[in-house]
């Protein structure tokens, strides 16, 4: 039975859709640890402490960019691959839900960085635009403004 | 209206906010004239500040943008000049005595790409400059000044606080120990990361490997150093007692933050024992002391003079040498206290009693030390290597290098110098060679103390200032080909016991000069306590009580030197002590 699964399992489309899959996950991984190591040092000057949980922050990086790096795979092995846009059918996954809700964090997170805060801007974009539910929709308005109101308290109070 | 059209409206309306966001943020993350305009507008010529008679030199040219970029669009044909003064009476020497070997003239392509290298060797005593002239259009453009002589003390330049993408920095710090050393033609360098995120990031191996990696004894020296930050790093508690860059003369890093070690005690503690694990000594440097939200509490150093040798006086935040409040106050500092905050200075300090040489570091985030560009209109993001945080917006300063005298390019002597105060600070990437001594005694030698038989004996102070001939960069101020010769006129200030005694004007490139004083040693005192709760601070934002009766100098004068040349560049030097045997 085991032998039959794995044969199964080995065929040649699901080895395909793995190694697209894992090179895809470990690309969006580093990326995403990036951005979300950018924006909590960022965001963690508001955070201040007497001790420190330098662990948890660690973790929470590392589960923030996981979370990603799957949703954000899955979509786009199953797009390359298997030709199924994954934002043409009017509902939404859970792993469509577990994207928007990090590109959310991301967006939060990153949103006040220096430059690279074009990140946020595109994560809102893609909230506001691919997120088929009434929710999502506002939430991607909310994401939106939040950009612009921080790029111009970043243009009216520090740029010189 | 029908279902229909408020649908297409809707559309619309998304489409504007969505573009309004991208919009918005090209306007303050791009400059098209930074980003398109490489065109070239003057010539950098770099020599080493000293050499032997007759020894094999290398002098760099690089073509500067109006940014400070190397442009690489440059085409022409460069002539090169000698101009040399005379040791003994400073006037210029005959270009027919000057026995030389530098080239006459070279034809820049765009295979240079804006830079390069040339051998040259001079075997006649003196101060040199060597110019060059473009001849398209007819400028002229002076190095640094070059002692010629048989001393074997060398005078090289490093930068040793700088920031990479570790932090709040950017470009990881192998590439910036390569613009140190091929683009700012560093002697010395350290990338100094903040503790706080290479505690968050694990960065601390990577730091220090990839600063034992650049060090080429010899050639380019790299310490192992890092950023205690405490009150205004990301995750540690508020209270702040200043920021201390820590350097390490060995190969090894130690582990250090602010949320690792939560105050200054911990912070001693900790240098005690990396120091005795692993046989090195350390350096602690404080820096923009004079910054609203880095205000210096100096207290926590008076017991620690063995780890607080220097103090950063110029930077990409400006200067800490005196208060901005001061009437001496020429260069400022970004966010300096909307009032005066006494005893944040490190002239105030000295006062107090503590023993700080002078030093200057770039503090750069924007991945360039030894020459941070962020003083320019190229702190912009798009310019690589990419920040991450805000830091680089708000440095409007140039980069300060701090000038070394020591006797070999390795760690050990370098560091040597650093820690016996064989230093001068200048605001910028100039190279002036300045020598500051009273009765003989040079500063740095002798624990930078002069004894003197009593305390009125006469103190001859010597000043010897070889100008740096490059155009000078300032605050928001990029540097600018002078209109014709380099303006020489400088004020040199000497400051005595915390205040200024003398001031004299010059208008040479090489000058000595010379004081005398024999008024009463009586030393300096710091006399702007306040009282908080039964006990006495040395401003409102310290934490660290104090016995007001001891913060002073012990009888002991000190006197440093600070010139103020045209355009924005500074130069200090100092202090000396001098001591009374009666």
């Amino acid at each position: 039975m085991s032998v039959k699964l794995f044969r199964e399992n080995l065929s040649w489309k699901n080895t395909r859709f793995g190694i697209l899959f894992l090179s895809i996950s470990s690309i969006v991984f580093i990326l995403a640890f990036m951005f979300v190591f950018a924006g909590l040092s960022n965001f963690l000057y508001l955070l201040r402490v007497a001790i420190i949980p330098v662990v948890v922050l660690q973790i929470l990086m590392i589960v923030i960019s996981l979370a990603l790096s799957f949703s954000l795979s899955f979509l786009l092995s199953e797009w390359i691959l298997e030709k199924k846009n994954p934002f043409k059918d009017d509902k939404l996954s859970v792993k469509h839900h577990v994207f928007f809700s990090i590109l959310m964090v991301i967006t939060i997170l990153d949103v006040s960085l220096f430059y690279v805060n074009i990140v946020a801007i595109i994560c809102a974009t893609v909230i506001f635009w691919l997120g088929k539910t009434r929710v999502w929709r506002i939430l991607g308005f909310l994401a939106i403004s939040c950009c612009l109101v921080t790029q111009l308290t970043i243009y009216l109070l520090i740029w010189r | 209206m029908n279902k229909k059209k408020i649908k297409k409206i809707l559309k619309a309306l998304m489409v504007i906010y969505t573009i309004a966001a991208f919009v918005l943020w090209g306007v303050v993350n791009v400059d098209l004239k930074v980003l398109f305009d490489h065109s070239p507008n003057m010539f950098w010529i770099h020599l080493p500040s000293t050499a032997q008679v007759g020894e094999m030199n290398e002098m760099v040219i690089e073509v500067w943008d109006e940014f400070e970029r190397i442009s690489a669009n440059y085409k022409g044909q460069i002539d090169f000049n000698l101009i040399s003064y005379n040791l003994t009476n400073y006037q210029i020497i005959s270009a027919t005595s000057v026995v030389s070997n530098i080239p006459t003239s070279y034809i820049f392509t765009k295979v240079n790409l804006g830079i390069e290298r040339f051998s040259f060797s001079i075997s006649t005593q003196g101060i040199h400059y060597i110019l060059a002239t473009n001849t398209l259009t007819g400028k002229t453009f002076w190095s640094n000044p070059i002692l010629v002589d048989y001393n074997p003390v060398k005078l090289i330049w490093g930068d040793a606080h700088s920031h990479s993408i570790f932090c709040d920095g950017g470009g990881l710090p192998r590439e910036l120990y390569n613009y140190a050393r091929y683009v700012a033609c560093l002697d010395f360098c350290s990338v100094t990361s903040h503790g706080e995120f290479l505690h968050l990031n694990g960065g601390f191996n990577a730091l220090e490997q990839a600063t034992n990696r650049a060090n080429v004894p010899g050639k380019f020296i790299t310490f192992p150093g890092v950023e205690w930050t405490s009150g205004t790093a990301p995750h540690v508690p508020l209270i702040g007692w200043g920021h201390f860059v820590c350097i390490f003369s060995g190969t090894k890093l130690a582990h250090i933050s602010s949320s690792i070690q939560k105050n200054p005690s911990e912070l001693w503690a900790e240098l005690d024992r990396f120091t005795s694990e692993f046989g090195c000594r350390a350096i602690a440097l404080p820096h923009h002391t004079v910054s609203k939200k880095y205000i210096q509490d100096w207290p926590v150093c008076f017991d620690y003079s063995q780890y607080v040798r220097l103090g950063e006086v110029f930077s990409v935040h400006g200067s800490s040498l005196v208060n901005p409040y001061s009437a001496w106050n020429v260069t400022g500092e970004i966010d300096q206290p909307s009032y005066q905050i006494s005893g944040c200075s490190i002239n105030e300090a000295l006062m107090m009693g503590l023993r700080l040489g002078l030093n200057a570091n770039g503090d750069s985030h924007d991945g360039f030390p030894g020459h941070s560009l962020s003083h320019t209109r190229a702190f912009i993001g798009h310019q690589y290597p990419p920040t991450y945080i805000l830091s680089r917006v708000s440095h409007l300063y140039p980069s300060g290098l701090t000038g070394a005298f020591v006797s070999a390019i390795t760690r050990e002597s370098i560091f040597d110098a650093l820690y016996n105060r064989r230093v001068l600070a200048n605001s910028d990437f100039g190279r002036p060679y300045v020598t500051f001594k009273i009765n003989d005694v040079e500063v740095g030698e002798d624990d930078s103390t002069v004894f003197v038989a009593n305390s009125t004996s006469l103190r001859e102070l010597e000043l010897f200032i070889a100008q740096d001939g490059t155009p000078p960069a300032a605050y928001l101020q990029a540097a600018q080909p002078w209109n014709g010769n380099p303006i020489w006129n400088a004020k040199v200030q000497i400051f005595k016991n915390g205040y200024l005694w003398k001031e004299e004007l010059i208008d040479a490139p090489v000058i000595q000069l010379l004081f005398y004083d024999n008024e009463t040693i009586a030393g300096a005192s710091y006399n702007n306590c306040i009282e908080k709760e039964g006990e006495f601070y040395i401003n409102e934002k310290s934490h660290t009580p104090v016995n007001p009766s001891s913060l002073n100098t012990n009888g002991v004068d000190y006197y440093f030197i600070r010139i103020l040349c045209s355009r924005g560049r500074v130069t200090a030097i100092g202090p000396l002590w001098v001591e009374s045997l009666t």
